[in-house]
């Protein structure tokens, strides 16, 4: 038995039920994109990186999460995971959907952002910035209150049309709050699946709200908490300091050097910053004051 | 360990091929495996840097640039010498040995 997922772009078959995805309404045709299987891993890549929990030679890579288990990842298409004996499914899922995924990704030369991002108007609009700056908070507000539809959470994958064209890829169908962001929403935890490394995140499922095929990226704003910034202030980034921005808020850059893909990734996330407007976005931090900063970030798009 | 890479104004300098380079909204941005590290020049950088792609004789890449900015020569060269002795120290712009047949230039 074969569970068919769309993810990042991709088509993904799997051993496995992964049900934090959605099924693929029909089986694909041809070669899925990532075959993940369950079974103990063969003797693999013995070289250790400059991580101590990444193993990595000749397009394998192999991660080792302790109460997880460890992820073969291969030739940017098979992943084979052996979980910890005791370890619970929906943990071990964790870092399939999350690090393997990227690194993965990565291996096929895409360029995996740590982002948010949401589709407004036909365009991409994606959100990066450092941990708890509100990524997620700020893609659940855009649905709330403009017409928005949720590409991806946390993990943004981009890619290039034959054009050059930047495309985002539609990512899982959940959005990760804190619990104090869910109540500014008007929602509460009950029945919500709480986030397994953070006990107070919480995953808000938006089948409804959803993106389902690519859009072009036309906008990324990185985030920046800003005390006089009122609720939002968006000044331009050019050149260097918007190429530096988009590889360093690239997902799990820590693994470019163990995927080989430092230099390729570099060609691809200067492509993008060519490619797209790159904005920071500051603001106050304040959950009451998200709907006027989603309404800046309409007038800006404008 | 301190690296003596103080250049005579008779030196001829060029872009070192090593970096990964390229350009983003007219700047110059590169990747440096050797140095393990991310690099961005601002305009009058980039421009200093596409000066190089050839060799070039420091005390001519600094005449042609006082004329272009009608800046006094000694500032200039100053400024332009310093600049470059850190891409040097970087390894990303190297001094061509004077027996090198690409610095007759």
């Amino acid at each position: 038995m074969q569970f068919f997922y769309d993810v990042h772009g991709l088509v993904l078959a799997s051993e496995v039920p992964l049900p934090e995805l959605e099924l693929r309404q029909r089986e694909a045709t041809g070669e899925p994109d990532i075959r993940l299987a369950m079974g103990p891993l063969p003797v693999g890549p013995r070289r250790t990186t400059d991580l101590p929990y990444v193993h990595a030679q000749n397009g394998q890579a192999v991660l080792k999460i302790p109460g997880a288990g460890r992820y073969l990842i291969s030739g940017g298409r098979d992943l084979l995971i052996e979980p910890e004996a005791d370890a619970d499914p929906s943990y071990v899922r964790l870092f399939i959907l999350g690090s393997a995924l990227g690194l993965l990704c990565q291996q096929r030369g895409l360029l995996p952002l740590h982002a948010s991002a949401i589709e407004l108007a036909g365009q991409a609009i994606a959100f990066v910035g450092d941990q708890g700056q509100g990524k997620s908070t700020l893609a659940a507000h855009c649905l709330a209150y403009a017409p928005a539809r949720l590409l991806a959470d946390d993990t943004l994958v981009v890619s290039f049309d034959p054009g050059g064209r930047p495309l985002a890829q539609p990512g899982l169908p959940s959005v990760k709050l804190w619990r104090d962001a869910l109540s500014a929403l008007g929602r509460s935890t009950d029945g919500l699946r709480p986030d397994w490394l953070r006990a107070d995140k919480f995953h808000l499922p938006v089948a409804d709200r959803l993106a389902r095929a690519a859009a072009p990226l036309t906008r990324v704003y990185v985030l920046h908490e800003d005390a006089d910034a009122g609720q939002g202030r968006i000044e331009s980034m050019a050149g260097a300091v918007a190429a530096a921005a988009l590889i360093a808020h690239t997902y799990r850059v820590e693994y470019l050097d163990a995927t080989e893909q430092r230099r390729d990734h570099f060609v691809a996330s200067t492509r993008l910053a060519g490619r797209v407007s790159v904005c920071r976005l500051k603001r106050r931090r304040d959950l009451t004051g998200l709907p006027a900063t989603v309404a800046a970030i309409v007038t800006d798009l404008r | 360990m301190a690296v003596d890479v103080s250049i005579a104004s008779d030196a001829v300098v060029v872009q070192d091929s090593e970096p990964v380079v390229a350009t983003v909204d007219d700047e110059v941005v590169m990747l440096s495996a050797r140095a393990g590290a991310y690099f961005g020049l601002n305009g009058v950088g980039t421009e200093i840097w596409n000066m190089l792609r050839e060799p070039r004789r420091l005390s001519d890449l600094c005449r042609e640039l006082s004329q272009r900015y009608e800046a006094d020569i000694d500032t200039l060269t100053r400024d332009v010498t310093l600049f470059l002795q850190a891409l040097i120290e970087r390894g990303l712009v190297r001094v061509v040995p004077p027996g090198d047949p690409s610095a007759r230039s």
